[in-house]
């Protein structure tokens, strides 16, 4: 599998470790409620299709990512810095 | 005391080594410090560079090179400025880190030097700066015309000389075959 | 009425005009089973050793049933041997692949004593009970028979070959290549569309198993533009060997499709040599990138499932046409044609035309039209064979009578198979075309995968020619060339499943490699086995190093008449990765010893090995364990002297692989307080603070100090274990958490060498390094400055891992061995000395000090005593899953110290801890015991664990048992500190 690093061009799989969900960048604000946070850290969709997940370009320029991925067909079909969702 | 100075010693001891053509050895990189510009700052450091030393700050996978100094890519929003001391103003509009303690840089010169390290990594090198592994040590290639320079850890100095080692091992035996 | 033509002669000799692939004037000798044999370089071990008349090449792996070559290629299912030196033989390697050398020496396998005299071809005989599913039948009971009857039976019965009892010390590589174009397999299709990518501008490889381009071209014989075809392909050949965008790879087999592009790829780089020069690589598996990619592999030829179909003699027609013209070899003396249409004839022909004895031609549909010259059968089939080890005769039922006929080879054809394989390999399945009776790949099976030739159903040399390049440039998107109409081979009105299996009684093969039978297929379909998936396991069918390529397709055709299912209703198992056997040699290539993993070493490595301390792993870092004197026997000797050398004089220990981030930055402050427990922003320049770093999930991740060394600049420490951990959790904090801060975090680990001098004397050995106030009232306990040290600028902080007057001191790396061996000399001036990592292990234990022995990932700040230290001040990461309801329960475990009442010697992390009554089972379990230690200094064995409501409960005797090692004591718990609680030494 192939992952084009917005920094660094298509890279082998081998550089990158994934973490999950990129449900993760929506961080609860300070105060919220419990079951938000059990939401947040555990419940998550498991979608057959397009899927935004958290990666790391541990063995390589030590970018987050967000990466869409169809779970059905593993295409990668958008990969964005993940410091750039928010901004 | 005063009278007492430490000595420095090379991250890697190693007598060059030379097969399939290529020759590989350790090289002393100078000094080496990474910038990580404050936000919005990367054109002011480019200038201060550029005034400074002819150079700028890079694009992913760049490198501007003048004289003997560089600075080259190396990470998310970081570049190493090697072998160039740096005035200390820059710290204004980056964070500065010294590195160049903290890497040994292994040369690799030779025609061949891609087909060695094609036993080693899933890099392709088309740009002049890529960080990528090196077998199971991370590392930064700095691509020249007739060589590559590997920078690595300098505690993983000694594994990522002996990975190269063999890859030309491996390449020379392949050339013997008639 | 019955037919009886009489074979003359002797089987194996080579044709004087035939065989464009040897060459005559380089014999090579090699041995088989011990006997010298004769080939010619460009043989394989098959070609020779039919040359010299062996038929007997292997045994069959559950009937133990004699065999020979049944094909010409990877799917090789009967002649498998062991090759390779005595003791270095790697076994399982197809005679049919293996180039001979001069030299070479091959074994038979799975027979014993020998390949003619089998002890095991008994089970041949005890055929009846030995059926599909026997083993899951018979070795069911009695159950005591299972361990000390059937295991060691089957054991002795169970594998094909031996493996090389030592470490295999074969060079392998694992290479990476990378093209805009992987054509897989060199024949027509292949060669041609390599030349129309490189033609384009594409940067191509192609990859090819056999020693040579061509691939049906080297075996059938014909004319391509008005050359033989051999010669054409060489030309080919020879024109892509010199095109610069084209990579030649031959002996290289591609073996799997993957996601993104990505095939794996295994080339046998000096396996057909005899003497490989010193460190190339026996075999190559390679990672290939590609673009895009055409699949030429071509077809497998599919044997006919009748009775008797396996006897040595017995041949694919195909490779019969190979050993002739390829290899000049004579199979047989006497040969019967057993297929169907225009290519039985044409083999018929070439047979003749080789001057050899067709013994007849047996076709399943009607006579072709122009045969003449020897006998033919039309819409026969043939219905047993006689002959133990090598093919006598051939009955043939036709127009309703059987007839004899005497022949020494059967060269059979059931038709031909798509290698569909890579296709597959990314969970699409194969459709069936009835008009070629064979599964095709599906369109858009593999991203950027166009198919060509006779594995898209093509099989003609003039279509695949147009076809190859047709798929070049539509994989390139380029425009794409009409392919005119036409398939010269398959072009027969209907194809019939009879066609390639024969109806009736009688043992008929279809898994050759296996002994799997159409009556083992068909007992599996009436025990409800009916999924082609069950079928196979049941069966084993298509499980031997073959896979299937040559049986599959039968058996599930069985299958489907067994359930009255169609073949595209029954459909095809599962194929997958890799298509040839890849040694793991290669898989693991570069990976043994010191390619294992990387070694990382401290710039004190030298100095301590000079030293004779013996060295420890910690994660990929080598540490010392103890610095041994003259006349200490044991570690725990050297090791109690270091503890009572910290905590009387002054000891020197490398602390370098604690991890070291750099952090910079306007809202550095800001940061800190959001990835720490604690509050940093705080903190004041020149100090240290221990911080706590906890998960999102409210468990602690790591801890360590982290000293304000500016406005913007802070440097953080970390645990060894959890360094590179540390690091992506940061810059998931910075990066995916809080991308408006500006700060920067870079690891600095490997640029200081760091050591601390810990003990009364510390004080004194620093003023003998530096000039740098190093007094409490310049530096007090937790502080840090800058310092020159021996000339060379660095920092001392005033922490301690030890519970003693210490620093730590930091110099570059490039100073580090020279600053650990002028620290060493002074030290030992002042009656200290170095201490390792058993040491330091003591002496944080006395403290109560906390490692990754302790936070192992399940417990909280609460649990380890520091439940106040998340403070209320901020947020920060896992503030508020910290404080669920659960994990603030004062019953949790929570960390406690013991004082264990009898010496332990063996007892480790892991004993569980009791109430003094309790029985020790584990409903009983109050906790755990994590870390222990003998202390010199109390003359006692202490130990940290988790204990439940562990703080409430000091001063209890309770019970330590570890299971594991079958030792307990008693101990009283304590609190974590046990040596100078209020911190005297500390402040020195």
């Amino acid at each position: 599998m192939r992952i084009t690093c917005p920094l660094c061009g298509a890279r082998d799989l081998r550089e990158f470790s994934v973490t999950g969900s990129a449900a993760l960048l929506n961080r609860p604000e300070e105060g919220a409620e419990l079951p938000e946070w059990d939401d947040y850290l555990h419940n998550r969709d498991n979608p057959a299709g397009p899927s935004d997940e958290l990666w790391y370009h541990s063995g390589g320029c030590g970018a987050w990512l967000v990466v869409r991925r169809d779970t059905t067909s593993h295409a990668v079909l958008d990969v964005r810095l993940a410091s750039e969702q928010k901004t | 005391m005063g009278s007492i100075s430490l000595i420095k010693a090379p991250a890697l001891e190693q007598a060059p080594f030379e097969a399939a053509g290529l020759r590989l050895e350790a090289v002393e990189p100078g000094p080496v410090t990474a910038l990580m510009p404050y936000r919005g700052r990367h054109a002011a450091v480019a200038t201060a560079l550029e005034k400074s030393h002819g150079l700028g700050w890079p694009e992913p996978g760049q490198v501007i090179a003048s004289g003997g100094q560089r600075i080259a890519w190396s990470a998310y929003n970081t570049a190493l400025v090697i072998g160039a001391e740096l005035p200390p103003r820059l710290a204004n509009h980056t964070a500065m880190t010294p590195q160049g303690d903290g890497m040994a840089c292994l040369r690799l010169s030779g025609a061949a030097w891609r087909d060695a390290l094609a036993r080693l990594t899933p890099l392709t090198f088309e740009q002049d700066a890529e960080r990528g592994m090196l077998m199971h040590v991370p590392a930064l290639f700095l691509r020249g015309d007739d060589a590559v320079e590997v920078f690595v850890m300098r505690s993983m100095a000694r594994t990522a000389w002996h990975e190269l080692q063999s890859a030309m091992e491996r390449l020379a035996g392949r050339a013997a075959i008639s | 009425m019955s037919e009886t033509l009489r074979a003359t002669g002797k089987a194996g000799a080579r044709l004087p005009n035939m065989g464009h692939g040897i060459d005559r004037e380089r014999p090579v000798e090699f041995t088989f089973d011990g006997r010298t044999y004769a080939g010619f370089a460009g043989d394989t071990l098959a070609s020779a050793l039919m040359a010299n008349g062996v038929r007997l090449m292997g045994r069959s792996f559950k009937y133990h049933r004699p065999r020979g070559v049944l094909t010409c290629g990877s799917e090789e299912p009967n002649a498998l041997m062991q090759i390779g030196p005595k003791g270095a033989a790697e076994p399982n390697q197809r005679a049919t692949m293996q180039e001979v050398y001069p030299g070479l020496r091959a074994e038979s396998q799975n027979r014993w004593p020998s390949l003619e005299a089998d002890l095991l071809s008994v089970n041949d005989a005890l055929a009846p009970f030995l059926g599909a599913g026997f083993y899951y039948k018979t070795f069911m009971w009695p159950k005591a028979f299972w361990e000390r009857v059937y295991e060691p039976f089957i054991r002795r019965a169970a594998g094909l070959g031996a493996l090389p009892a030592g470490h295999d010390e074969t060079p392998y590589e694992k290479p990476f290549a990378h093209c805009d174009l992987l054509v897989i397999g060199g024949g027509p299709a292949g060669m041609s569309a390599a030349l129309a990518a490189a033609k384009a501008g594409a940067d191509v490889i192609l990859a090819e198993e056999q020693s040579a381009l061509g691939g049906r071209l080297l075996l059938d014989g014909g004319e391509v533009e008005g050359l033989p075809a051999h010669d054409w392909a060489a030309d080919m050949a020879a024109r892509l060997a010199a095109h610069p965008k084209v990579r030649v790879m031959t002996r290289t087999a591609v073996t799997g499709a993957y996601d993104g592009g990505v095939f794996g790829a295994l080339e046998r780089v000096t396996r057909h040599l005899g003497d490989a020069p010193k460190g190339a690589p026996a075999e190559a598996f390679w990672r290939i990138t590609a673009r895009a990619s055409v699949l030429a592999a071509g077809a497998i030829e599919r044997p006919i499932a009748f009775p008797g179909n396996d006897r040595p003699g017995i041949l694919m027609a195909g490779a019969l046409r190979g050993y002739m013209n390829r290899w000049g070899v004579a199979p047989g003396k006497s040969i019967a044609i057993y297929g169907r249409g225009a290519e039985a004839l044409a083999t018929a022909r070439q047979v003749q035309a080789a001057g050899l004895k067709v013994a007849a031609l047996i076709t399943t549909g009607p006579a072709p039209e122009g045969a003449g010259g020897f006998p033919v059968f039309a819409e026969a089939q043939v219905v047993g064979t006689r002959g133990r080890k090598s093919l006598r005769q051939v009955t043939v039922l036709s127009g309703g009578a059987k007839h004899e006929v005497i022949a020494d080879t059967l060269a059979m054809s059931g038709g031909w198979n798509p290698s569909v394989h890579l296709t597959c390999h990314m969970g699409a399945r194969p459709v069936w075309r009835a008009d070629i009776a064979g599964f095709v790949p599906a369109e858009g099976s593999v991203p950027d995968m166009q198919v060509a030739g006779a594995c898209g159903g093509r099989y003609d040399t003039q279509g695949c020619l147009e076809a190859g390049r047709a798929a070049a440039l539509a994989a390139l998107g380029r425009e794409v060339p009409s392919v005119s109409e036409g398939n010269n081979v398959h072009d027969e009105p209907e194809w019939r499943s009879t066609d390639w299996v024969v109806p009736g009684k009688g043992r008929a093969w279809l898994d050759f490699q296996n002994d799997v039978t159409v009556k083992d297929v068909q007992l599996a379909a009436r025990e409800n086995l009916s999924s082609v998936e069950h079928m196979k396991r049941y069966t084993t069918q298509g499980m031997a190093p073959d896979q299937g390529k040559n049986s599959n397709i039968g058996a599930l055709t069985v299958l489907a008449e067994a359930t009255g299912r169609s073949i595209s209703g029954t459909g095809t198992t599962t194929y997958r990765p890799p298509f040839v056997p890849v040694p793991i040699g290669a898989m693991g290539a570069g990976a043994r010893g010191k390619g294992f993993a990387p070694e990382r070493f401290t710039t004190s490595d030298g100095p301590s090995r000079e030293r004779a301390a013996p060295m420890v792993e910690a994660g990929l870092w080598y540490r010392p364990s103890y610095f041994p004197r003259a006349g200490e026997a044991t570690w725990r000797e050297a090791c109690v002297r270091e503890v009572r050398m910290v905590r009387s004089a002054v000891g020197v220990c490398d602390v370098s692989t604690l991890g070291k981030i750099d952090i910079q930055g306007p809202d550095a402050g800001a940061f800190l307080d959001f990835v720490y427990a604690n509050l940093f922003s705080s903190l004041k320049e020149g100090r240290v603070r221990y911080g706590l770093m906890l998960r999102e999930d409210g468990h602690v991740m790591d801890d360590g100090t982290t000293a304000r060394l500016g406005p913007n600049h802070y440097l953080m420490t970390t645990t060894t274990a959890a360094a590179g951990a540390v690091m992506k959790h940061l810059d998931f904090a910075a990066q995916v958490l809080q991308p408006n801060m500006d700060v920067s975090a870079i690891s600095v680990t490997e640029q200081w060498a760091q050591f601390a001098v810990a003990g009364p004397e510390a004080r004194a050995l620093l003023r003998t390094i530096t000039d740098t106030p190093v007094e409490d009232a310049d530096l007090p306990y937790m502080g840090c400055c800058d310092a020159v040290i021996g000339g060379v600028a660095g920092r001392i902080f005033r922490i301690s891992f030890s519970g003693e007057l210490a620093y730590e001191v930091a110099v570059p790396a490039r100073y580090g061995a020279s600053l650990f061996r002028l620290l060493l000399a002074q030290a030992e001036g002042l009656g200290g000395g170095a201490y390792g990592m058993e040491a330091l292990n003591v002496l944080r234990v006395e403290k109560g000090f906390i490692t990754h022995a302790e936070i192992h990932g399940r417990v909280t700040a609460y649990d380890i005593g520091m439940g106040r230290m998340v403070s209320a001040k901020k947020d920060c990461i896992g503030k508020a899953m910290s404080q669920r309801p659960g994990l603030l329960d004062p019953a949790r475990p929570r960390l406690v110290g013991l004082r264990l009442s009898e010496p332990m010697g063996k007892m480790l992390g892991g004993a569980h801890l009791f109430e003094a009554g309790a029985e020790a089972r584990r409903v009983n379990s109050q906790g755990y015991l994590t870390s222990q230690a003998y202390s010199p200094e109390l003359d006692a064995h202490l130990a940290l664990g988790f204990l439940t409501r562990g703080p409430e409960r000091i001063g209890e005797v309770i019970r330590v048992v570890d299971h594991m090692r079958g030792v307990e004591t008693m101990a009283e718990v304590t609190a974590p500190v046990a040596l100078d609680p209020e911190g005297e030494r500390l402040r020195g």
